[in-house]
């Protein structure tokens, strides 16, 4: 009986215990069997989030690496009206923080829009301001926003954004869809506090980084030099190009007026203009160098020949066209050198009008030249059938003619290398990470086309030099380095007449240094200098100077003439009691000092020793000639260096230790400026006969 | 009548009718006398006798007969089972390893991230520390320096660092 209750206890408790497990598995089965993909979906709706990425834009450099425009993220202020309860409080309590009037954050909260911007891109103060307010329904977003940390410097090359990141001008337009990159959604996984726990990979699809042929010193050596010329000459607008002939780089491209890209907004239309590539002037005795570049082309002059420039006029097609000075018999040369109006329209007549045309086509005129920048112009070249009497004559010295300053620089580049042609760029290349992308579209360089022979380039190049050294250029002249150039100064047109106006002109000056393999090719345009002189050799060509002898030393172009005399600073002169172990080729040179008396006569009295003692620092007046190098033999770099510096001597020191060997030999007899090469090393150990 | 015997242990124990509830011991049987059915009272009494006896059976020598393949079945299972618990248990704290290291791995992507704004930052700021511009003036204005002249610049063959390190380690030693 007993064992019959127990037995009976046994099976309740274990038809309790299966009818429980059956509730419970059976539950489960149904959750996973026949729910499993509401549950999962519902899950996913939980976890389950999409993100989208905005990618950085790519960083813009400079040809030495150096960072001229870059993206870093920063916070931006958004609200979601729906949530806010108080909107007046969030209002004050915003408006404190970001400094904006309450009122129109209230009205933003007002909008009716379930999602709304408050502030875009804020300073980081200004983000953990509004962070550690921690206002309900006030969030920050993360995004991107460009900056040009040199300012203004190349800001017409670089170009600007918009608010949204999307490029407005110079390389962030042209290659927007290169720098910007591609729009990314990621989907992460949260749990219930909102961590992420489990994100699909991004593809980091940045935009590339672009490299340009711009060098940022030479870069602000133009600017630096145009704003004090335009500062000088009071114009309201000038342009300035360095290019290098040798490939068509452009490294240098400056504007004024010029704007700051950080604030690109608050600048005119007028000032983000880039004038070196859209605007179209007349480039008067600048373009003479085409005229005569077709005619040597053509065989049809030599330099020596020599025109009639009859007395500074000539009637062409009814027209009379006047030099500006009464100019006579002038050969070819000199009809550059002084920029002859009357010589270049024989010149060109003798071209005619079909072969000057096809030239000035050939130089790039009337096309765009193809520089991997946006809005540019294709400038002003009436089609030969459209050319009246007088064209020929008018366009031979530079005016009916319409050019931009990108083109001029660029057919002057031409004649510098010797007759190639370049398309001029300013993207050196791309690329993505460390991996460079090969040029494409705007950015592909085609192969130069030869416009003139090298023989009637270097011809040109002769005659070019001759404007700078007797010409109208002297002012271009640069100290150490030759060079050849052009003087432009073009009439403008009245709008209010009609007529070219007398005052109102555009000076330029367009050259290259070194003659010799020329480094650099640099145009000078200043638009409507004030006062007088205002010409191209007055105005234009002392800019071309400064620029020219800061960027040739920049680029270690060696000097192919003598530097001119200067006043150095040659020693500090120590008491007139001679220190005993000074050498005495390293005293400073007196030119005060009266010659030494033949032995036996009496000592002259000289002016010099009446003289109190001599002051600490001499300066000396450095007259050039024949120098007689030194025995450098056991001095170290210091003495060297300080002796060459005072004798007007270029040492090259190789090497460590002391000096040991040196060209040219003690004694020679050197020009100024001449190179002494200085070896180094251990000095030679004594003879075994001396110890 | 029915005649019941009682065993009685040492101690007085406990006494089922017929049943011992310890070891019995072998006692002489105790009879009791009671009439069962009082209508058999009258009537004649078998003469039957019950005996209760226990038997002490020693099984303590005994050894089960195992049979070696059900055993080996028996080792099988266990075996099987356990790796199935071992893979199950691995299964479960893979799943959520794999979980905490999420978190730690999303964790990590956050701080990488935020140290590249930081460097991002920096590049920026040190961009604008060399600006030309900036560099200008503080050399013009602050430092009163000039630019040089065409003179007073000189260009010096500099050796390569490799050259200058292995002068430097090879000098002999001119000590007299």
């Amino acid at each position: 009986m007993e064992r019959e209750k127990v037995h009976v206890r046994l099976l309740f408790l274990a038809g309790f215990l299966l009818f429980w497990m059956t509730a419970v598995f059976g539950r489960v089965a149904y959750l996973q069997l026949f729910r499993h993909s509401d549950y999962l979906t519902r899950a996913a709706r939980q976890q389950r989030h999409t993100i989208d990425i905005y990618p950085k834009r790519g960083v813009i450099y400079d040809r030495n690496m150096h960072p001229l425009a870059m993206s870093v993220p920063v916070q931006s202020v958004f609200a979601v009206p729906g949530e806010i309860k108080d909107r007046a409080m969030v209002s004050h309590l915003l408006s404190a923080a970001l400094g904006m009037p309450a009122d129109e954050i209230r009205e933003k909260l007002d909008s009716g829009s379930p999602f709304v911007w408050i502030k875009r891109k804020l300073p980081p103060a200004k983000s953990e301001e509004v962070e550690s307010a921690n206002l309900k329904g006030i969030y920050l977003q993360e995004e991107n926003q460009r900056f040009y940390p040199k300012r203004d410097l190349a800001a017409h090359v670089l170009g600007f954004v918009d608010v949204d990141e999307k490029g407005l001008g110079g390389i962030e337009r042209e290659y927007d869809n290169l720098i910007r990159g591609k729009d990314e959604k990621v989907v992460v996984m949260t749990d219930g506090r909102q961590h992420v726990f489990d994100g699909s990979e991004t593809h980091e699809d940045r935009g590339v980084n672009v490299v340009l042929t711009i060098d940022e010193k030479i870069q602000y050596i133009a600017q630096r030099e145009l704003e004090a010329a335009i500062e000088k000459t009071r114009a309201p607008a000038g342009s300035v190009i360095v290019q290098d002939p040798n490939t068509g780089a452009i490294l240098a491209l400056a504007n004024w007026p010029k704007f700051n890209p950080n604030s690109a907004t608050e600048a005119s239309n007028e000032a983000r203009t880039n004038r070196a590539i859209s605007d179209i002037y007349e480039p008067g005795s600048t373009f003479k160098l085409v005229t005569l570049a077709a005619a040597f082309d053509q065989n049809l002059i030599r330099p020596e020949e020599v025109f009639d420039c009859q007395n500074g006029a000539v009637t062409v097609a009814g027209h009379v066209i006047h030099d500006h000075a009464r100019l006579g018999l002038l050969t070819v040369a000199d009809i550059l050198a002084k920029s002859s109006d009357v010589g270049a329209i024989k010149v060109a007549l003798l071209l005619g009008s079909p072969k000057f045309y096809d030239y000035i086509r050939a130089f790039g005129f009337g096309t765009p030249t193809g520089v991997d920048l946006p809005a540019e112009s294709r400038g002003l070249v009436e089609r030969l059938e459209h050319w009246g009497s007088f064209s020929i004559a008018s366009i031979s010295m530079g005016q009916e003619v319409g050019v931009t300053p990108l083109q001029m620089v660029t057919a002057v580049s031409s004649i510098a290398n010797g007759g190639l042609l370049y398309k001029p760029h300013v993207v050196e290349h791309m690329r993505n990470g460390d991996t460079i992308l090969p040029l494409a579209g705007p950015s592909t360089l085609p192969e130069p086309r030869r416009v003139i022979r090298p023989e009637t380039a270097a011809t040109l190049r002769g005659l070019m030099e001759g404007v700078i050294l007797h010409g109208t250029g002297r002012r271009a002249r640069l100290d150490g380095w030759t060079a050849a150039g052009k003087t432009g100064t073009a009439q403008k047109i009245d709008p209010a007449t009609g007529r070219y106006s007398p005052h109102n002109v555009i000076a330029s000056f367009t050259g290259f240094a070194p003659i010799n393999n020329p480094a650099v090719t640099i145009l000078v345009s200043i638009d409507s200098p004030a006062g007088y002189p205002h010409g191209g050799g007055d105005v234009a060509a002392p800019v071309f100077k400064a620029i020219a002898e800061q960027v040739l030393p920049y680029l270690d172009v060696p000097r192919d003439v003598p530097a001119s005399p200067q006043l150095v600073q040659t020693a500090y002169r120590k008491n007139e009691q001679a220190d005993d172990n000074s050498s005495d080729d390293l005293a400073a040179v007196d030119f005060n000092a009266q010659p030494e008396a033949p032995a036996g006569s009496a000592k002259p009295q000289t002016v010099k020793d009446n003289q109190p003692t001599s002051p600490e620092v001499v300066m000396s007046a450095d007259e050039g000639g024949d120098i007689e190098v030194p025995d450098f033999s056991g001095k170290t770099m210091r003495e060297v260096s300080e002796a060459c510096l005072r004798l007007g001597l270029d040492p090259v020191l190789v090497g460590t230790d002391v000096a040991i060997q040196q060209t040219p030999a003690a004694g020679a007899k050197v020009r100024r400026g001449s190179k002494v090469t200085v070896d180094f090393g251990d000095p030679p150990k004594h003879s075994a006969k001396s110890k | 009548m029915a005649t019941a015997y009682q065993w009685s242990g040492p101690s007085g124990d406990k006494i089922l009718d017929g049943v011992a509830s310890r070891k019995p011991e072998m006692t002489r049987p105790h009879v009791i006398s009671r009439p069962l059915n009082p209508l058999a009272a009258n009537r004649k009494k078998p003469a039957m006798v019950e005996f209760y006896t226990v038997k002490k059976i020693d099984n303590s020598r005994l050894v089960r007969h195992v049979e070696p393949l059900k055993m080996r079945n028996l080792y099988r299972t266990v075996a099987l089972g356990g790796i199935i618990a071992a893979f199950c248990m691995l299964y479960i704290y893979q799943h959520f390893r794999c979980i905490d290291l999420g978190f730690q791995f999303e964790d990590l992507k956050a701080k990488t991230v935020q140290a590249q704004k930081l460097n991002s930052n920096l590049k920026l700021e040190i961009a604008y520390l060399r600006d030309p511009r900036r560099i200008d003036v503080i050399a013009r204005r602050q430092l009163g320096l000039t630019q040089p002249t065409a003179n007073q610049m000189r260009d010096y063959a500099n050796p390569d660092g490799s050259e200058v390190a292995a002068v430097q380690f090879v000098r002999p030693n001119h000590a007299p």
